[in-house]
């Protein structure tokens, strides 16, 4: 038994497969076997029925895709160089990219009328195994945090720049798009007030955090606070906020005239503010209360006063936490500016609300997608600074 | 001069520090000595006013510590702690530098002044400068926590506990370096143990605590011939005692002239400035009964035996 285990380890020692990459290429596989790629409807508004990659593409073409994927798999699995792997996910991920567009045109009758084609959960659920195998290699590089972003920004101009070129034009979410042409007002918008309201709480947020670490009373009274405003749902946040908004912009028409009125940006910048107190708060609370204390005691032995310590020691010491607090708030606000599509703020949640009340399922996914991608490069963008800022810190 | 008097601290009740007097002159070695929480760390702390007294006083050459704002006596104070507390999103040169940028010394003043340390400490410059803390060891890490008391030139060095967290090896290394730097830049330390062997190895003066209160203060010597009775007789009065007391003694001060003065050593030798406690443990080692003694120089001055040494450890009456 134990010979047997010992000569399975030296097996996997010499062959030593990534369980991940493994994972990711089963996944890959079922999704494009089992799942359909692709999803055929009669018009925009009703659900389709599902098309395989074998629907799509019969007979030898569809054998030979699955055995080009085949093939890929085998060489991801294989491990050669993190590089050289790296390159062959790009490539299956292009290929996939690449197969849907096309196969869209397949799909479509020549007389198309109102039938669209829609990208079917096989087509999520691969391209989430090739991002799995995809970070799972990069990762394996351990480059600088600047890197990932890099990486990111890279990709991104790869796969816009695909779909610019009319790729995906035969796709339902491309003619959503086409006639979307408020699309990059809203791209903005979605921006302008995930940012607009990160920044009022980042002044407000880490000076009331230090405040907190300071005093144990205005820490027991501002915590139970902002832990109240956390839990209130983003609907309701909006639905409170729409009276005092409403009693200033008819009390004050000078206010109003500025944009502050009980629907539009002003309630969902001012509840996005509400949200974002709580982890910055706290987080800059923790990161100053955790700091190794004789670090603070020798910078008091030495004559720094009590602002030299907050600046050059304190604040330094606890900002990866801090900006853990912001990056926290950063990708969190990206999700709720969604919802303010709702009162009428404008941003990617426009097309997500219009297309559920039309039942367009590929318009909704014109609000969501953008709103994840712009949510993932926060996260990326931020886990790069906050890598940069404990650089110097860890051992 | 440090002139402690009267002073008094209570927390919550409890008297940390139970009317503690003490005068420490300048150039003087002291060691603060008790077991933990008998409040010799509070009273160190209170010269450089990180815990205000509740009663009393300390003046530093004739001058009460409260005439002055408190960042100004700080800087003026070295202050050298068990845990280092070095500052690790800063290098080795910004560290040593942070007592003079406070007092805004110009650039040139400060990075002479971080090279000066690097090489009193041993630190070659060139390597350490610019590494982080972390990238330090234990040994090291003490050193340049040292360096960066010592920066804006101090008179006054105070150290809690400094080398408490070391391996023996580094520890001792690191004592023998203190007495070195202490003898040439001729500053005031005062020092918190808990350790009788380093009180005595480094001491020119011992103060011994205990539940708050000061119980005996004395020079090495003076503290191992005549403990008072009760806690200092525990402290010194283990069985180490007579080798503690051998420590304290050199080898040219009990040596017998020879015939051989002058010619180079045969073979097993002890030199003039070791202590007696290592010159017994070499004599036990390789078996002799006597062994001559060399000076710097590698020739022969003397002659120490055994029984010389023996009579030196005895208790005298």
């Amino acid at each position: 038994m134990s010979q047997l285990s010992e000569s399975a380890s030296n097996l996997s020692s010499k062959i030593s497969f990534d369980k991940v990459d493994i994972l990711a290429s089963l996944l890959l596989f079922f999704s494009l076997l089992g799942l359909p790629i692709l999803t055929y409807q009669p018009n925009r508004l009703t659900s389709g029925t599902g098309r395989y990659l074998f629907d799509v593409f019969p007979g030898s073409i569809g054998v030979l895709i699955l055995a080009v994927f085949l093939f890929f798999f085998f060489l991801i699995v294989r491990r050669l160089s993190v590089a050289l792997t790296i390159g062959i996910i790009v490539v299956a991920m292009v290929g996939l990219f690449y197969l849907v567009g096309e196969g869209a045109n397949y799909v479509l009758p020549k007389d198309a009328g109102f039938a669209r084609v829609a990208l079917g959960s096989g087509f999520w659920v691969a391209c989430l195994a090739l991002w799995l195998t995809f970070a799972n290699n990069i990762l394996k590089l351990r480059a600088s945090p600047l890197f990932h972003v890099v990486v990111f920004i890279a990709m991104s101009c790869l796969f816009g720049l695909l779909i610019y070129v009319g790729l995906w034009d035969a796709l339902s979410l491309m003619k959503e798009y086409k006639n979307e042409l408020a699309f990059w007002s809203h791209a903005r918008r979605h921006l302008f007030l995930s940012i607009a309201s990160l920044v009022p709480a980042i002044i407000v947020g880490i000076p009331t955090g230090i405040w907190c670490s300071r005093s144990k009373i205005i820490k027991a009274a501002v915590f139970p606070v902002l832990n109240i405003l956390q839990t209130i749902p983003s609907i309701a946040m909006f639905g409170i906020l729409m009276i005092p908004l409403t009693y200033i912009a008819t009390n004050y028409p000078g206010l109003g005239e500025l944009g502050i009125r009980g629907i539009g940006a002003a309630p969902a910048i001012v509840a996005l503010f509400f949200y974002s107190l709580l982890p910055i708060v706290s987080n800059t609370t923790v990161g100053l209360d955790k700091l190794d204390a004789t670090i603070v005691e020798a910078a008091r032995g030495m004559g720094m006063n009590s602002r030299q310590r907050l600046f050059k020691i304190e604040l330094p010491l606890a900002a990866p936490v801090i900006l853990s607090g912001i990056r926290i708030v950063l990708v969190q606000n990206i999700g709720i500016v969604a919802v303010a599509g709702l009162i009428g703020g404008g941003g990617f949640g426009t097309y997500i609300f219009k297309g559920l009340n039309q039942t367009a399922t590929e318009l909704v996914m014109l609000g969501a997608i953008p709103t994840l991608y712009l949510a993932l490069f926060a996260a990326i963008l931020m886990d790069s600074i906050i890598g940069f800022s404990k650089r110097k810190i860890d051992d | 001069m440090i002139e402690l008097q009267n002073l008094n601290k209570l927390f919550n009740q409890t008297h940390a520090v139970d009317d503690v007097s003490l005068l420490v002159n300048s150039g003087e070695f002291c060691m603060l000595i008790g077991s933990s929480g008998c409040g010799k760390s509070t009273t160190l702390r209170m010269i450089n006013r990180l815990i205000e007294p509740t009663s009393g006083s300390i003046s530093i050459n004739g001058e009460d510590v409260k005439s002055v704002p408190v960042e100004d006596l700080r800087r003026k104070i070295g202050y050298a702690i068990q845990g280092v507390g070095l500052f690790p999103h800063q290098d080795i040169f910004e560290n040593i530098a942070t007592v003079p940028k406070l007092l805004k010394w110009s650039k040139t003043e400060i990075e002479q002044r971080v090279e000066e340390l690097l090489t009193l400490f041993h630190l070659d410059y060139e390597t350490f400068a610019h590494k982080f803390p972390h990238q330090l060891s234990g040994g090291q890490q003490q050193r340049v926590g040292v360096a960066r008391a010592l920066a804006a030139r101090p008179e006054l060095l105070l150290m809690d506990e400094p080398f408490g967290a070391l391996d023996a090896i580094t520890r001792n290394y690191l004592q023998d370096e203190m007495l070195r730097i202490q003898k040439q830049l001729n500053i005031t330390i005062i020092m918190v143990t808990h350790d009788i062997e380093e009180a005595v190895k480094l001491g020119d003066k011992i103060a011994v605590m205990d539940k708050g209160k000061l119980l005996q203060v004395a020079s090495p010597i003076e503290l191992m011939r005549n403990p008072r009775d009760g806690f200092v007789r525990e402290l010194v009065g283990g069985d180490d005692r007579a080798l503690n007391l051998l420590s304290l003694v050199k080898v040219e001060d009990v040596m017998t002239p020879i015939a051989d003065i002058g010619k180079k050593p045969q073979s097993q030798h002890l030199s003039d400035k070791d202590n007696l406690r290592d010159a017994l443990s070499r004599l036990l080692w390789v078996g002799e009964s006597s062994l001559p003694v060399i000076n710097s120089e590698g020739k022969i001055i003397g002659n120490v035996a055994l029984v010389d040494i023996l009579a030196k450890g005895k208790k005298q009456k």
